[in-house]
């Protein structure tokens, strides 16, 4: 409790006081949180859905591939050759960061849950625990996206 | 004192000074307020201070939403417990190597763009993960100094979320734009296949 005249001496050490502009600048970060989380759901669901729709309907119609003779050897072009091992390779990738983009706006509606004005309280431990989950799950983004940009030769 | 004086005496334990001749229906109707105000102060345990200057300033101007007996209190109170100091703690080195992997992304970035590989897009991302890191650190050093100093943790903590909203808000956007470009290319690939 505050003492009359403001004195914070006998307030409790762990009481954050909040003054009604602080209170929205909170309230508006935790409504922001959870429209990008719910946005981060629907983006990483519908890209783990296309990458598992995908592969699906790769290996459903994989054929044994027939031979074509071509008429000068080595054949001048070739078309749509991939590898089935880059193939997977860039599939994983790819379903990776959708996972991680899902898993990272779950944590950040939790985050958005915790932190928004209830009856009861603001729950600010779980809050705080979430948002730096989320956080650690954005370091992983990265980490995908620099071992992406050192694929695609950034370094000598 | 007359005897209805003194019943009110006893059974209000706030006594006004105001004199009890001055007995208009606004004036009464004034008291009652006031002293449902007051009885609620006293029940919810607000702070004593500010229960008081509210009623200063009730009696001299007189506003209709300051006799407001439910309204509720100017001022709340977040617990900041020790999960919760261990969880900012989190928050923050979380931050920190964020920053710093968004740093070396956008590093290795420009060395590519300096080899002439990057494309525009590229460089733009480049350019936003280097603010995002940067917001992402004061946001993260604004929070580490939370708990220190009491009398400006509710600002410290509105300001780290400010910065943090604003990122966000960025974070949308860019997510919104890559989603309807990545659409748009995968039409285009889907219709060229199509036409062969």
């Amino acid at each position: 409790m505050t003492a009359p005249g403001g004195n914070t001496k006998d307030r409790t050490p762990s009481d954050l006081v909040l003054t009604p502009e602080q209170e929205r600048a909170v309230d508006g970060a935790a409504r922001w949180m959870g429209r990008l989380g719910r946005f981060q759901v629907l983006a990483g669901g519908l890209i783990s859905l296309l990458v598992v729709v995908g592969a699906l309907a790769w290996a459903l119609g994989q054929t044994p591939s027939t031979e074509v003779e071509s008429s000068t050897t080595p054949p001048l072009v070739r078309l749509g050759e991939v590898s089935t091992e880059t193939l997977a390779l860039s599939g994983g990738i790819v379903l990776a960061f959708g996972l991680l983009l899902l898993r990272g706006g779950v944590l950040l509606i939790d985050a958005a849950e915790d932190l928004e004005k209830h009856a009861t309280g603001r729950f600010v431990e779980a809050g705080l625990g979430h948002l730096a989950g989320y956080f650690v799950t954005e370091i992983a983004l990265v980490a995908v996206a620099i071992a992406l940009v050192l694929g695609l030769g950034a370094l000598p | 004192m007359s005897s209805g004086a003194e019943r009110e005496d006893q059974t209000n334990p706030f006594p006004l000074e105001r004199e009890k001749d001055d007995a208009s229906p606004f004036l009464l109707e004034r008291e009652r307020s006031t002293q449902h105000v007051r009885a609620d102060l006293d029940v919810e345990g607000t702070v004593e201070s500010e229960g008081k200057g509210e009623l200063e300033s009730e009696g001299e101007g007189g506003g209709e939403l300051e006799l407001d007996p439910e309204r509720p209190p100017e001022r709340s109170t977040i617990r900041f417990t020790a999960a919760a100091r261990g969880a900012r703690r989190s928050l923050v080195v979380a931050l920190g190597v964020h920053s710093l992997a968004l740093l070396a992304f956008a590093s290795l970035s420009l060395v590519r763009w300096v080899k002439g590989l990057a494309s525009p897009p590229e460089l733009a991302l480049t350019v936003l993960a280097i603010g995002i890191a940067l917001v992402h650190l004061r946001a993260s050093s604004r929070l580490s100094r939370l708990g220190r100093d009491e009398k400006h943790d509710g600002a410290i903590l509105a300001s780290s979320f400010t910065s943090l909203r604003a990122v966000l808000v960025l974070k949308a956007l860019v997510l919104f734009a890559s989603l309807a470009l990545s659409c748009f290319v995968l039409s285009m690939v889907v219709s060229l296949i199509a036409s062969f």
